[in-house]
């Protein structure tokens, strides 16, 4: 019901009809219901994944300006030192690693966005991000696993940019499990690829969730998903062929 | 406004929103589901480039917005019309007096019932106005109606309020 005409005795001109007895009694006794837990937890998580999103890009982008401002002193400490040396982390492929675990997060954050995203009309734009990186994700991926032939199938994808450089993010499932796939172009990376030059497996983190990164061609691999080690390497390893 | 800056400006709302999208569904789980799926989608879609001073307002409308595109499937049963067209039967506040002499947890019951069995617009209009103490004109903007509308509203939902009460403080056993 609609009530846009007011009453007879409701004042008229600029003077807002308050009730000031009732206006009190409702702020007074009316109930006020706190959010449940869960729901705060959520979004404080949130924000707190954000801010440690946007401090890793920036410390990304201070680490880029400043290799470039210190390259002519970075050409003669190769020598001495090796580049990898100088910008290096503990875990050289920590910064892929957690961009892996950061769009993960994410993609779970949002079940619904992963929804949307396999609908029909969502196809055209992973087939164009395939031919993107000339490489064939397909939407269901058996896999020949240790117990028997399985089907991975492929749930969603997204195409960011981080620093100018475009990362796939794709989500494929096997049951109830849930794996994501990041694959970065390696090419042209100021930065990465000083990190990331060899082929091979490099990290394999066995905490939950469980993170692996390589790098195989002109890819950057990142896998995150909790699945048993053994499958998780024939997956990763099938992946990486194509 | 960045995502990281919107996150962080939303949290100290949380509970306003939970509360006021409680009262409009009138359901504990939807209004979680209804502040949980607003404030994602707006975090999605990028609708994050706010000034500091608008987002209050702009949290309310979304939470108001989801909740009657809810409406608008079929997902909750309207409430039916608080109180007549015609507003005859409706007393002036000074006519009806007031209801201070009530015991409190009394008046507290019959107030959440009075309050939970009016109309949705009027629900909105006292709960942004009495309880989150936005102006008119923020309301307004809420609501997507003109500030003289919002007045209107008010004023016969506080007079629905009254009606309502006197007929608990009539009809109930104390």
């Amino acid at each position: 019901m609609s009530q846009e005409a007011g009453p007879s005795r409701e004042p008229s001109g600029e003077a807002a009809p308050h009730d000031g007895e009732m206006a009190s009694l409702v702020r007074r006794h009316l109930a006020y219901h706190s959010a449940p837990e869960r729901l705060v937890d959520h979004f404080y998580r949130l924000a707190e994944q954000e801010r440690r999103e946007n401090r890793w890009q920036a410390r990304r982008f201070w680490q880029a300006g400043f290799a470039g401002a210190l390259a002519a002193s970075l050409t003669l400490a190769v020598g001495f030192f090796g580049i990898d040396r100088l910008l290096d982390s503990k875990d050289p492929y920590d910064l892929v690693a957690q961009e892996a675990k950061t769009t993960s997060r994410q993609a779970d954050t949002f079940p619904v966005a992963v929804q949307d995203r396999i609908e029909a009309k969502h196809k055209a734009r992973l087939d164009k991000l395939f031919t993107t990186f000339n490489k064939d994700f397909r939407y269901r991926q058996k896999v020949p696993l240790s117990g028997g032939q399985s089907e991975f199938v492929l749930e969603g994808a997204t195409l960011r940019e981080v620093d100018g450089k475009k990362i796939a993010h794709l989500i494929y499932r096997l049951g109830e499990t849930r794996l994501h796939l990041n694959v970065i172009p390696a090419e042209d990376n100021t930065e990465w690829p000083g990190f990331l030059r060899h082929d091979g497996w490099v990290t394999m983190n066995e905490d939950s969730p469980r993170t692996f990164v390589w790098r195989k061609g002109a890819f950057i691999y990142a896998m995150v998903g909790d699945l048993p080690l053994e499958r998780f390497r024939e997956f990763s390893a099938a992946i990486a062929q194509r | 406004m960045n995502r990281e800056a919107f996150l962080r400006a939303l949290l100290p709302h949380l509970h306003s929103l939970y509360s006021f999208a409680r009262w409009l569904t009138r359901d504990g789980d939807e209004a979680e589901d209804i502040v949980h799926d607003a404030l994602s989608r707006v975090l999605l879609n990028g609708n994050c480039n706010l000034a500091g001073g608008e987002i209050r307002t702009y949290l309310f409308t979304i939470i108001r917005r989801t909740y009657i595109n809810r409406l608008r499937r079929g997902r909750y049963e309207a409430t039916s019309a608080d109180y007549p067209e015609d507003d005859s039967s409706l007393a002036a506040p000074s006519e009806l007096g007031g209801f201070s002499d009530l015991p409190p947890e009394l008046l507290r019951r019959d107030l959440n019932e009075a309050l939970a069995s009016l109309h949705e617009d009027s629900r909105s209009v006292v709960l942004l106005a009495d309880v989150e103490g936005f102006s008119v004109e923020e309301i307004a903007q809420v609501m997507g109606i003109p500030a003289g509308t919002v007045k209107s509203k008010l004023w016969r939902a506080h007079q629905g309020l009254r009606k309502k009460l006197r007929v608990y403080q009539e009809s109930k056993p104390r």
